[in-house]
């Protein structure tokens, strides 16, 4: 196997290479290709960030979004994992549950936000509940996946030994349910980070979606970028921040199923 | 006892003795108020951060506080939900709203359009385009931002009176931002733009007004204003005409004062840069409505079927 191949199937280097070329493309179509205002070159989309990071905006707005996404995020996680682990391991729970779910599961986040703004208001409140709405069914329809993909004869050896049912819950079907609780808390994750953004360009004073919503509707082109390559990095610093946290909790699931 | 008496007579007057010998003082100051405002980022608004500023909201013992949002129907979203209580949105919309059931009105007035051109929006087509007239619109692609928006209404109305029949118009939604890309590449074959994209567009070289809508269908209409729900005017009066008083010295201050002074405000209200602000075409400030305009707005809304049915605007501008 040549070198380049096996680089290329070992190293995390060329996604990083192919970033740059893109970067680079990107540089050159604004200097020589296109000819417009909205597609600045590279370089000063680089200016504009590093003066708005200086200056506080955007460290300020990141942190108004952060704060916002982190408590829908979080309260959508509890009320997920809540709702998905009584409806998976209580009948009586998926029957009350299981079709209003249906319901409001296929509508999509952003149509919940008039409806929000006329009883919730326009302040953090209403985005942080839109957050949650959304953030809500990937959690929920994870949890309750993992809860019923669970073997039964450790159901069984679970009475055998005589376990109550929290230490059935506890001991036994948490445990058992976390990878999929985790891949649902991880699509969330993305699902909040955009309500986020939305509701700040709808309605807001500050954030990450109110700035670059501001920076294109005031024309200042290069700054807009600058905050939509702040989320990109947000984004992804998150994730990354995610598959850390996920390796450490589910390192047993991980070994046994090859991932590591 | 007796002493005892006197002595908390003279005491009950020297507490008393302040509130006793200035009535007048104690008067004159408005109990104090909160006024939560729900609005553009726009240039029509600016006279909030002038009022803030120059002492008006102070001085009527108001504290006065707002919030962005991307659409005027979230602002009326918003005052009707009641986490706001004054909402700043256009006026076209305010009317539909109340013919179509809510209890909204005209709290105090914003800013008109010009009289002649140049006016603050245009209907823009490309220089080097086949677009040369009404009538060259026929078959083509044209955006003027929302559909069924005070916009797209005029479009409509304009297109109407030069004898074209609007069907044979092919509309499509794209933000304002997105206006200049969409022309000049061909993807679009005229828009209408607001400032401050109006001005860069035309100043590029690559478009042309084809015309101004605005003016051609009702010329020095007011555009938008301060809006609240006529319960909460009714409900409290007072702080309604404390506003109002602010906001009218706010936008008169903006009519009067030098273009540089106000192109500063403008500035620092809508985070535009100066430098752009300077070359572009703003509104007109004004505190009185043109009642004619409006009543030639609701004709329109009723005409395109965006409100049920007609009634007597007066009802809705507040009068202290």
């Amino acid at each position: 196997m040549s070198r380049t191949v096996q680089w290329l199937k070992t190293s995390r280097g060329s996604g990083v290479i192919l970033i740059l070329l893109l970067l680079a493309l990107w540089q050159f179509s604004a200097l020589y290709v296109m000819d417009t205002p909205t597609w600045p070159p590279v370089t000063r989309i680089f200016q504009a960030w590093v003066s708005d990071l200086l200056d506080g905006t955007l460290i300020n707005n990141l942190v108004a979004t952060f704060w916002r996404q982190m408590l829908g995020y979080w309260l959508a996680v509890v009320l997920g994992i809540g709702v998905g682990l009584a409806m998976g391991y209580f009948r009586v729970a998926y029957n009350l549950m299981e079709p209003l779910i249906e319901v409001f599961r296929p509508i999509p986040g952003p149509a919940y936000l008039p409806v929000l703004v006329l009883f919730v208001g326009i302040g953090d409140e209403m985005k942080v509940v839109l957050i949650l709405v959304a953030s809500l069914f990937p959690i929920l329809l994870n949890t309750y996946s993992g809860v019923r993909a669970i073997d039964p004869v450790q159901f069984d050896t679970a009475r055998t030994l005589g376990l109550t049912t929290l230490q059935t819950l506890r001991e036994i079907v948490l445990p058992a349910a976390l990878p999929q609780i985790l891949t649902g808390m991880r699509i969330s994750l993305a699902i909040s980070l955009i309500l986020a953004i939305l509701s700040e360009m709808i309605v807001s004073n500050d954030g990450l979606g109110y700035f670059t919503l501001l920076a294109e509707r005031t024309f200042k082109v290069p700054d807009m970028y600058a905050g939509i390559f702040t989320l990109a990095m947000f984004g992804y610093a998150l994730n990354r921040l995610f598959l850390f946290g996920e390796a450490r909790l589910i390192r047993w699931h991980q070994e046994s199923s090859g991932r590591r | 006892m007796f002493r005892t008496l006197a002595l908390l007579c003279t005491l009950s007057m020297a507490l008393l003795a302040p509130w006793a010998t200035s009535p007048a003082v104690a008067q004159n100051k408005p109990a104090p108020a909160t006024v939560r405002v729900v609005t553009l980022p726009i240039t029509n608004f600016t006279p909030l951060l002038v009022a803030r500023d120059k002492g008006y909201f102070a001085a009527e013992n108001l504290t006065v506080t707002w919030t962005n949002v991307a659409q005027g129907a979230v602002a009326i979203e918003a005052v009707f939900g009641g986490s706001a209580e004054v909402g700043g949105s256009a006026i076209y919309e305010t009317m539909v709203a109340r013919g179509n059931g809510l209890d909204l009105m005209f709290l105090a007035a914003g800013v008109h359009i010009h009289d002649t051109p140049p006016d603050n929006s245009a209907l823009l087509v490309r220089t080097d385009g086949s677009v040369g007239s009404a009538a060259d619109l026929i078959g083509r692609k044209i955006s003027v931002g929302l559909i069924n928006s005070v916009n797209y209404v005029h479009m409509v109305e304009w297109l109407e009176k030069r004898g074209i029949d609007p069907k044979r118009v092919d509309f499509l939604e794209i933000p304002f931002p997105q206006m200049a890309d969409a022309l000049f590449q061909k993807r679009v074959d005229a828009v209408w733009a607001v400032e401050p994209f109006l001005t860069f567009m035309t100043q590029s070289g690559k478009a042309k007004v084809l015309a101004y809508p605005y003016i051609d269908n009702i010329p020095g209409m007011d555009i938008s204003n301060y809006f609240a729900k006529e319960s909460w005017i009714k409900a409290h009066p007072d702080v309604a005409a404390r506003f109002k008083r602010a906001t009218d010295r706010a936008t008169d201050d903006l009519a009067k004062m030098p273009k540089a002074e106000r192109d500063d405000w403008v500035a620092k209200y809508t985070g535009m840069k100066l430098d752009v602000v300077k070359n572009v075409t703003l509104p007109v400030f004004d505190t009185q409505y043109n009642v004619p305009s409006l009543k030639a707005n609701l004709d329109l809304a009723v005409k395109y079927k965006m409100t049920n049915k007609p009634f007597d605007v007066g009802i809705m501008i507040f009068k202290p």
